[in-house]
């Protein structure tokens, strides 16, 4: 009381007590704000995703009790699985031809739909709208499309021109393809955000090459294709990643065949944990599946900077 | 120079095919692709509207009579749809709520609200959008089915009242970030509580985002195929895709085709009749999701 250095004291601790019961309260309240996600995370994801890593180690047949076995399924699928192996090479097969189709027609559309006016309003719904069209029912359509005989495209073909083409989904050379014309009739959502992207470019870039009389070619090498690298390689992640994952198309569609020929990977594994329920077996190939997606998204995010240009503001 | 010698008269350039063409590329190539990009919906309408004797020739377009009946005999008499429509709306309500309201709410939490490890639970919910459900999918089979939730609708809807969508989470975090902290400051001078100024505040300024979230939620409730196949065998209990798919996967489909079609094109419609009030919101969806 009589030091006067002591003096403001009593005026400080109330007021830093205040202080301190705000950020407590302001912390419980965070927690209670992100409790609903936290149950989640454990019950639905971080939960399930360790279970899995857990039966990818056991032998599991619902029945009985899980049996540790160790990496005993890991071994089984890269030793003696030729199956495993084909569908890992036609998701393979899937996604590297599919990413730069969709990309490049993603693009293509763009550039003819980027002009302002209210015609291009028209087309650009046009080609988005497949896109919002549910995925079964777009298989369904594209289905009865391919279907040889009361189909569209064979009878169309036949009809006017007496050309006699394949039956698609039950050919070896075709099947894969026709699931894959699919997500490119599909591209509406690829090619909105290469719009966006196209409309970022700044004008000046092409008012200049004008007055050094680029060509058109030129300038889409030159402007448009290095602008662009930021959105191709946002759309490389983003395609990538959903072709990998490739179910219910391909289930509609084909149903794995014809002789596996479209037995992709996550329908293998659903054959396999859900129809003969060997779920331990199963585990493994979805732990097998993160490591490749990681593995090659990682792939993609590090050669990046090589081919991706940052410079635009 | 030349445009003078040009008598007035015809000062209309004579019409050079070649030119012509080249000044329209655009819009020819445009026109084409837009026709193809638009046979299959075409078509699909067309050939739901076709009597069975007319599917036997599909190159034809219009349909003559136009076969109505076809839509209640797939809603109605010879297949369920209209319980399978019933189901789908349900299942995307429900879902789509949970979605909105969950992720409103998480989200509040990690932009608005400082808390000991909120980055790394940040960095943690944002990992989660790696995974994919194929690596999931064998231990929520099995949980649900110890919860003795097969059969039931609580698999498709419950997780989304616990922000099973990481992605939604991160874009509401983005756009709320962005509201102004005085006007949350104001609130709480005022004396409500982070539960009121959520609700009363946030929530009202954040309309557009919510309703990206919403349209976003319902396509993805909608369109959803392998969480129904797996937790749904009760044929009543069938959401549209897997209806659909069970009718198209009939060894009789090749006699059935224009019913097939009607199913789809009942699919498809709420979806447009979606789309048709609320583009703008679709198209800010692509945008938000794909700039940020």
């Amino acid at each position: 009381m009589t030091n006067p250095a002591t003096g403001p004291a009593p005026a400080t601790p109330p007021a830093r007590k205040k202080r301190l019961k705000s950020e407590t309260r302001e912390a419980i309240w965070g927690y209670i704000f992100i409790s609903p996600w936290i149950i989640g995370f454990l019950m639905f994801s971080a939960g399930p995703i360790v279970a899995t890593f857990y039966l990818s180690l056991t032998s599991y047949n619902v029945v009985q009790s899980p049996v540790w076995v160790g990496l005993d399924n890991y071994i089984r699928l890269f030793t003696s699985d030729p199956a495993f192996q084909k569908s890992l090479g036609v998701t393979l097969e899937y996604t590297l031809v599919r990413v730069p189709l969709v990309i490049a027609v993603g693009i293509g559309l763009a550039i003819l739909v980027n002009k302002p006016s209210r015609v291009m309003n028209v087309f650009r719904l046009i080609f988005y709208f497949p896109a919002i069209i549910p995925l079964v029912a777009a298989s369904i359509v594209w289905l009865w499309m391919l279907s040889p005989q009361f189909g569209f495209i064979n009878p169309f073909f036949r009809d006017s021109f007496g050309i006699v083409l394949p039956n698609w989904l039950k050919n070896q050379s075709w099947a894969l393809y026709a699931v894959i014309l699919l997500g490119i009739w599909q591209v509406g959502q690829t090619m909105m955000i290469f719009l966006a992207g196209l409309q970022e470019i700044p004008l000046e870039l092409y008012e200049a090459a004008d007055i050094d009389g680029a060509s058109t070619w030129r300038k889409f090498r030159s402007i448009t294709l290095p602008m662009l690298t930021p959105t191709i390689y946002f759309n490389c992640i983003i395609i990538f990643i959903s072709s990998f994952q490739v179910f219910a198309a391909v289930f509609v569609l084909t149903n794995g065949g014809p002789a596996n020929r479209t037995m992709v990977y996550v329908m293998y594994l659903y054959r396999r944990g859900i129809e003969f329920l060997q779920m331990g077996y199963a585990s493994a190939m979805a732990i097998i599946l993160v490591l490749i997606v990681l593995a090659l998204t990682i792939l993609i995010m590090t050669t990046s900077n090589k081919w991706v240009n940052y410079d635009r503001t | 120079m030349t445009a003078l010698e040009v008598p007035l008269v015809e000062r209309r350039k004579p019409f050079v095919l070649s030119q012509w063409l080249r000044e329209n590329l655009r819009y020819i190539v445009l026109f084409g692709l837009a026709a193809l990009w638009l046979l299959p919906v075409v078509l699909m309408v067309s050939t739901s509207l076709k009597t069975q004797s007319q599917t036997l020739d599909p190159t034809h377009l219009l349909p003559n009579p136009i076969a109505w009946e076809n839509y209640h005999a797939v809603l109605f008499e010879l297949f369920p749809f209209g319980r399978y429509l019933l189901n789908s709306v349900i299942v995307s309500a429900l879902a789509v709520t949970g979605d909105v309201l969950s992720c409103a709410f998480i989200a509040y939490g990690f932009a608005r609200l400082r808390f000991p490890g909120r980055n790394v639970l940040f960095v943690l919910m944002i990992s989660t959008m790696m995974f994919p459900f194929a690596v999931r999918m064998i231990p929520l089979f099995l949980i649900f089915k110890e919860l003795g939730w097969m059969n039931t609708f609580l698999p498709l809807v419950v997780p989304s009242f616990f922000g099973a969508h990481a992605f939604f989470i991160f874009l509401l975090h983005e756009f709320f970030k962005g509201i102004p902290g005085s006007l949350i400051e104001s609130a709480r001078i005022d004396g409500a509580n982070e539960l009121q100024i959520w609700w009363r505040v946030v929530l009202p300024l954040s309309k557009p985002a919510l309703a990206v979230v919403a349209i976003l939620s319902f396509e993805q409730s909608w369109n959803d195929f392998l969480p129904p196949l797996l937790f749904l065998n009760d044929t009543r209990l069938y959401t549209l895709p897997l209806g659909l798919f069970t009718m198209a996967g009939n060894d009789d489909v090749a006699s059935s085709w224009h019913l097939v079609m009607a199913a789809a094109t009942t699919m498809v419609l709420p979806v447009l009749i979606i789309f048709t009030f609320a583009q703008k919101y679709f198209v800010k969806g692509i945008t938000m999701s794909g700039i940020k």
